[in-house]
């Protein structure tokens, strides 16, 4: 028996595939230096904070590594390979992956978000990665995004491929598309900037300025050309559908299993919704089909869970929404339960607000580009507010929790604001929870503990005395 | 030099003639420094403009904590803890303040004084790419800044006033420009500290009277044979060197080196363009304050800057570069990484990297750096 056939059938290859899929797998954990220590590692830590009892949870965790391969063999696969920064303009990857004619010739992901679900989530071996993002450039102690310390270390050590195009979305974030001027510098890769203008003043919010589409859009408009001038993709309103399509059997599966986490007892824990947050937004492949077939036996299981009142917290626990998971700790998100509360839903699984009438734009970019503008985080730090709020008439909750990476400028940049609008426009108790989504040096876990714990004491008091 | 003392003099009752201005019913316009606000829109709108440059005291720093993280950029800290304190002159005097959006930080310093201060802020986007759609969209910007100083002073600013305007502010460039390129030569007639301070000055007094100083000052340093450039010559880069941040300086002049030339993305104010008079202005102020301008590092990319410093470090013969940086600015963080890789294959140059918080306690580390590193060069 292999070393990985434990761990892998835990996450439900089947032997064919294993047997047939031998070659591959062994040569992406040379790539990775995963031998067997480290999959005893990843089995124990599976076992230990998912719910394996789950089919559902462990077919996720197998699409998560299927991804992973793909990513790491895709240049000795003979891939073309696109990078896009996380988090991306909406629906690009797929966009992009839609319009190619030959699928398999493509690979197409964020590379960042695959290493961190990965290596971090199961195998509790980011550190290298990070450690390796850090002498390249990205130092410690001058509050470095430790997701793009994933992306310029992975590369740094090899693990991942050198891109033959990466497209960084250049407005939301500052450090995103510098990491990638620095990688440019070092591996040679073109970079294709999408920029636009976070000006949008404070509380203008869903109102835009129509220049403000306009130059988006031209940006996205000339990202498409450049596609079509590289790889021969052409990227139109009809491929933008097809993306969507392709994706849709994955976002109705997400939406069914969202609407059956609004229940009480809340049936599901933080820990195992954290693996679907990432499918549309990390990758592109696999998850489409096996991702979205994950999704719709976990939501059934979930259904079952329901009807028979199983939940992963008592009922009646104060209900809390999050803003953010992290991607590479189990450890943070179960921290959240174990303090008592319930969490029904994450910000980026609830559904956006409903639009305003759109103006009539003619370009593909330009429509994009309005449709962002509506999702408010590419507004201003406002439209992020709004969003948050507007979100909250989906989720009948509590409280909020604001954890957010200590280091990302658009949430440090807006994290009072929102604690301070929130509260007095919903008079929801918001606490603001400093963490680092792949770096557990930047954090403690007695002290987050300790911050949940009083924030869920509060919260059941508040409940006591409605 | 009397032309300096003069100066300095004005800088001193800078707030005062604002006042003054003000009770003539005169609008102060106040505005986020970066160089990406044309001031011409707001003197030609009769109005006075002041950059909200001032910084380097970690109190204000201290007192940001409140509203706004650590990890964001020292400056735009100290200038939330500024506004939103209500004890700040030159915030508590301004009738708006015009915002050109840059980064995240800078965005911070909008967002948050809109929530909790009555200031009336007046953001507008500066692109990160200088490409067509990026230049449209900055003029765009500059047609609704136009659009509310008018509104605001009352004052229509016709083709006759802008180009005025302009003239002006295009003497005063010149001027900058010309007492810069004087340092260029052999024998170093003002001292850094002297141009940075008459930079300074030129965001925030009167123009009229800066240029006649100016014209002055020029004549007496043709005259002098002071010579400011005994010790290794240097190029000061980095993204802000505030009003009130004279530590850096200091520093490197008690330790014996000299500054020949600096390039900063705030603090700086740029002067090596003139804007055209001749045809649409405000495309020439969009092409002269977005598309000529040399970027700063949160530009992508912005090797074009890099490509610069290097000109620069040949250009004024210096002898090394010192990178002077606000903590956690990340695009200059990045950059300092690998600029001086290129540094060193360009001009065999070496680059001294310094980081400030504004703390009074980094002085005597910093002063040892800096002290090494000019030993370092002069060998
Ligand atoms: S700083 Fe924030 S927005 Fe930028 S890449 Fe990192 S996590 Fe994403």
């Amino acid at each position: 028996m292999t070393y990985y056939h434990k761990l892998l059938k835990l996450c439900e290859f089947d032997e064919a595939e294993l047997l047939s899929q031998k070659e591959r797998i062994e040569r992406a954990f040379q790539i990775l230096e995963l031998g067997p220590a480290d999959m005893e590692i990843a089995e124990a830590r599976i076992k230990k904070y998912f719910d394996t009892g789950l089919l559902g949870v462990r077919k996720a965790i197998g699409v998560w590594f299927k991804e992973l391969f793909d990513l790491v063999l895709s240049r000795e696969e003979g891939k073309k390979i696109i990078y896009y920064g996380y988090p991306p303009f909406q629906y690009i990857g797929l966009a992009i992956k839609a319009a190619a004619k030959s699928k398999n010739d493509f690979y197409v992901g964020c590379p960042e978000a695959v290493i961190s679900q990965t290596l971090g989530q199961f195998f509790h071996k980011l550190l290298p990665v990070l450690e390796a993002g850090e002498d390249a450039g990205l130092p410690p102690g001058h509050a470095m995004c430790s997701l793009l310390q994933v992306k310029v270390g992975a590369l740094e050590k090899g693990i991942i491929p050198v891109p033959d195009l990466s497209i960084a979305t250049s407005y939301f974030c500052d450090m995103g598309p510098k990491s990638d001027e620095l990688l440019q510098y070092k591996f040679g890769y073109p970079v294709e900037y999408i920029d636009s203008c976070l000006d949008s003043a404070w509380g203008t919010w869903p109102e835009y300025d129509h220049e403000t589409v306009r130059y988006l859009g031209a940006q996205l408009d000339k990202l498409f050309c450049t596609i079509k001038d590289k790889f021969a993709i052409e990227i139109n309103d009809e491929t933008w559908q097809q993306g969507r399509l392709i994706a849709g059997r994955l976002y109705s599966a997400i939406n069914k299993l969202t609407g059956l986490l609004a229940a009480d007892p809340v049936p599901l824990s933080v820990v195992d919704s954290e693996l679907i947050l990432n499918f549309p937004i990390g990758c592109t492949g696999s998850v489409m089909d096996e991702g979205a077939e994950a999704i719709e036996i976990l939501a059934e299981e979930v259904k079952k869970r329901v009807e028979n009142g199983f939940g992963v917290a008592p009922k009646e626990s104060p209900r809390v929404l999050i803003v953010l998971h992290s991607i590479s700790d189990p450890v943070v998100n179960r921290l959240i339960e174990d303090a008592g509360l319930a969490v029904p839903s994450t910000m980026a699984l609830l559904p956006p607000p409903p639009e305003p009438e759109s103006y009539p734009f003619t370009t593909l970019g330009e429509k994009r580009a309005e449709k962002a503008m509506f999702g408010g985080a590419y507004h201003s730090t406002y439209g992020m507010v709004k969003r948050i709020q507007a979100s909250l008439k989906y989720a009948d909750v509590d409280g909020i929790i604001y954890n957010y990476p200590f280091a990302c400028r658009p949430f440090v940049c807006g994290n009072k604001l929102t604690k301070l609008h929130i509260e007095n426009e919903t008079g929801l108790p918001t606490l603001l929870l400093d963490m680092d989504p792949q770096d557990e040096r930047y954090y403690s876990i007695g002290a987050l503990r300790t911050r949940l714990e009083t924030f869920a004491e509060m919260l059941r008091a508040r409940k006591a005395a409605a | 030099m009397e032309a300096i003392n003069k100066i300095k003099a004005h800088l001193k009752s800078g707030i005062n003639d604002l006042k003054q201005a003000k009770d003539q019913g005169i609008k102060i316009i106040g505005y986020v420094p970066g160089g990406y606000f044309p001031e011409e829109l707001a003197i030609a709108a009769g109005a006075m403009p002041v950059c909200l440059i001032r910084a380097g005291d970690h109190a204000s720093v201290e007192a940001s904590i409140a509203y706004i993280d650590r990890w964001l950029d020292t400056f735009y800290r100290a200038q939330i803890g500024s506004g939103v304190s209500g004890k700040d002159q030159y915030y508590n005097i301004i009738d708006v303040m015009i915002a050109p959006i840059t980064d995240s930080n800078n965005r911070a310093l909008s967002d948050t004084l809109d929530y909790h201060t009555d200031i009336d802020i007046f953001p507008f986007g500066v692109p990160h790419k200088k490409e067509e759609s990026g230049y449209q969209y900055y003029l765009h910007g500059l047609k609704k800044v136009k659009a509310k100083l008018e509104q605001l002073t009352g004052v229509e600013i016709t083709e006759e006033r802008l180009k005025e305007a302009i003239q002006l502010c295009n003497k005063e460039r010149e001027l900058l420009r010309k007492i810069s390129l004087m340092r260029k030569s052999e024998i170093v007639p003002i001292s850094a500290k002297d141009f940075v301070m008459i930079n300074h000055a030129a965001m925030i007094i009167d123009k009229k009277v800066l240029i006649e100083c100016m014209k002055s000052l020029i004549q007496e340093l043709q005259e002098t044979d002071t010579d400011n450039a005994k010790g290794p010559r240097l190029l000061l880069t980095g993204s802000t060197l505030a009003m009130g941040d004279g530590k850096i300086l200091d520093l490197i002049e008690e330790a014996g080196g000299n500054v020949v030339i600096e390039e900063f993305a705030e603090g700086i104010k740029p002067y090596w363009q003139n804007v055209n008079t001749s045809g649409d202005l405000l495309e020439a102020l969009a092409q002269t304050y977005f598309m000529d301008r040399i970027v700063p590092a949160w530009f992508r990319p912005a090797s074009e800057r890099l490509e610069y410093l290097v000109k620069l470090a040949k250009d004024f013969s210096v002898d090394g570069v010192v990178w002077y940086q606000l903590m956690y600015r990340e695009s200059y963080k990045i950059e300092s990484y690998y600029f001086p890789d290129i540094l060193e294959k360009e001009t065999g140059l070496s680059m001294l990297t310094l980081e400030s918080d504004y703390d009074p306690s980094e002085i005597g580390q910093m002063r040892t750096r800096i002290e090494t590193y000019l030993e370092s060069i002069r060998r």
